[in-house]
């Protein structure tokens, strides 16, 4: 279980450009849940995903895993418990590394000696068995390196990445979102194929609200570093897309910024 | 033939110095500048322990003296947060005191004293063995888990920062196994020459650099194994070119660190330029249709 209480965070305060992205922020999810979060720009979805994965400390609040505090534990150690996959494709694996290098680096999180060698033939067996269920060819090419590959094959190897050693939560901060339709759906579909298997408790923030809708058990709305709208169950069920736009409407009093949605597969700026 | 077997030599014993700075320039993609100084700590700890008629134990605290001097500057890069150039050039600089120290003069000689190489089948023979056995080590350390960790740190900082890796860790290490190879090269030089030089080190990163750039020339940038054997062989080539040129009077040998320095730039500019180049050949045949 993962227990956010009373998140708060203000970047350069004191300043000019103070900007409070997180105020007092609560949100408990269940083993295994999966949650979208949409909300219009600056609303904190990235700035929530930085604060539980450890990119910078909270001002005020608790972060807790399972019943351990990992407010202030640093990055690196949260990484193992933590896993996160940018919406930038290039920032998730290392270019001159080789795909099967890339993949015994992440699978190496799991611990073990820093002076074992990285690619036992036992190991690489399993590297491959674990590439061919991307199906995209990949296994053959193991020795190529990372930077040859497209966005999409990238994503896909992040992807596999940060699921190797089943973490207990995996943030998805729009990792469609700079990818061809074709080739998101594709990844959309890996990412619930390997949450279903490991029960990963999932957080996904994404622009397209009608996948935010259709996808995972749960929906967040944030406004102002702020949930404001919590959608389950039947509640959820029964809304679309226009839908949860006027639901936006009537509790922010004011139109959800879509334009990204038009431009999805845009990087944001 | 005999002043080609000696720069070839003399090569060998500046190969550890390349492998060094090709961890920090190509490897961890972070110039290093500390290298003047560790070089010059590496052969002042050698020639006292040498002098003291220890001289393996002089390879060994010679290494591990640059290991620290790496250290330092990562301490500096990292808690500190001085830019990394800079924190390099405050340990170069910080280790001229320290060098002064540790060899109780500007130089002292070796001349009598027993060198590591002596039981070993002589001088070639002896740095040879020791070049080799460390260029295996090392190729062997950049395949395991923690030598793909400082890989990865120097192909892509965001995602090792984002992973379970330290990479204040990473920093450490890496600079630390540079430093200590930048060492080990000026100890074996202590010993080589005769004698160990505070001012020894002066300009050393500019001729590992060449080495390492020599080596990409002749072997192409292709992978770390590749990579860190055609920077003993851009060492030695490097010293085979120098030779060549003083041999035949085409200049003097003050002039070394001009040319090295030259060539470290232009090769760098490479890159930069044919681009620039090739931008102009476009909007040329541009204008003309």
């Amino acid at each position: 279980m993962l227990t956010l209480k009373g998140l708060d965070k203000t970047f350069q305060p004191g300043t000019a450009s103070a900007h409070h992205a997180l105020c007092g922020l609560d949100l408990t999810l269940k083993d295994g849940e999966f949650v979208t979060v949409i909300g219009s720009n600056g609303a904190g979805k990235s700035t929530l995903f930085g604060a539980i994965a450890g990119s910078f400390f909270v001002d005020r609040g608790h972060i807790l895993l399972d019943g351990e505090d990992l407010t202030y534990q640093p990055e690196y150690k949260r990484a193992r418990k933590v896993a996160r996959i940018f919406q930038d494709p290039m920032r998730g694996t290392a270019p001159d590394l080789t795909i099967e290098e890339n993949v015994a680096l992440a699978y190496a999180r799991a611990g073990g000696r820093l002076l074992a060698p990285a690619l036992p033939r036992k190991k690489r067996a399993f590297f491959r068995e674990q590439l061919a269920r991307l199906d995209m060819g990949l296994e053959d090419r193991m020795k190529t390196r990372i930077g040859l590959l497209s966005g999409g094959q990238r994503q896909a190897v992040t992807l596999l990445m940060a699921t190797i050693n089943a973490p207990r939560v995996l943030l998805l901060d729009e990792h469609t979102a700079a990818l061809d339709p074709v080739v998101a759906e594709r990844i959309l579909q890996i990412t619930q194929d390997i949450v279903a298997e490991n029960h990963t408790t999932t957080m996904m923030v994404t622009h397209n609200i009608g996948a935010a809708l259709s996808l995972g058990t749960r929906t967040i709305m944030l406004e102002q570093g702020k949930i404001v709208l919590d959608l389950s169950g039947r509640t959820r069920d029964a809304l679309d897309v226009p839908g949860l736009l006027s639901l936006y409407r009537k509790t922010v009093g004011a139109e959800l910024d879509t334009d990204r949605m038009l431009l999805t597969h845009e990087r944001a700026g | 033939m005999d002043f080609l077997l000696d720069s070839v030599l003399l090569g060998m014993e500046y190969a550890l110095l390349a492998l060094g700075v090709y961890i920090s320039f190509r490897i961890l993609n972070l110039p290093d500048l500390t290298v003047d100084g560790s070089f010059a700590f590496g052969m002042a700890v050698s020639t006292m322990l040498c002098a003291a008629g220890h001289p393996f134990a002089a390879l060994l605290c010679g290494a591990l003296a640059g290991a620290l001097a790496g250290m330092v500057t990562a301490f500096l890069q990292t808690a500190c947060r001085i830019h990394p150039i800079l924190a390099g050039i405050l340990t170069m600089s910080g280790l001229y005191t320290v060098n002064i120290t540790v060899l109780g003069g500007p130089n002292v000689s070796l001349l009598s004293a027993k060198k590591f190489f002596e039981p070993l089948g002589g001088e070639a023979c002896a740095v040879t063995l020791v070049t080799l056995v460390v260029l295996l080590l090392v190729g062997g350390f950049f395949q395991t888990v923690g030598g793909l960790c400082i890989r990865a740190a120097g192909s892509n900082e965001d995602m090792v920062r984002a992973s379970s890796i330290n990479t204040v860790a990473v920093r450490f290490a890496a600079l630390a196994l540079s430093n200590a190879l930048v060492a080990l090269s000026g100890a074996i030089l202590a010993q080589c020459q005769g004698f160990g030089d505070v001012s020894a080190g002066s300009g050393m990163i500019v001729i590992g650099l060449a080495s390492v750039i020599i080596g990409e020339v002749l072997c192409g940038r292709r992978g770390v194994r590749i990579g860190l054997v055609s920077a003993v062989l851009g060492s030695v080539v490097y010293r085979i070119i120098l030779a060549l040129a003083l041999r035949y009077n085409l200049m003097s040998a003050n002039a070394l660190r001009l040319l090295s320095a030259v060539i470290v730039a232009a090769t760098l500019a490479l890159p930069a330029m044919s681009a620039a180049l090739r931008e102009r050949q476009e909007r040329k045949e541009n204008r003309a249709c």
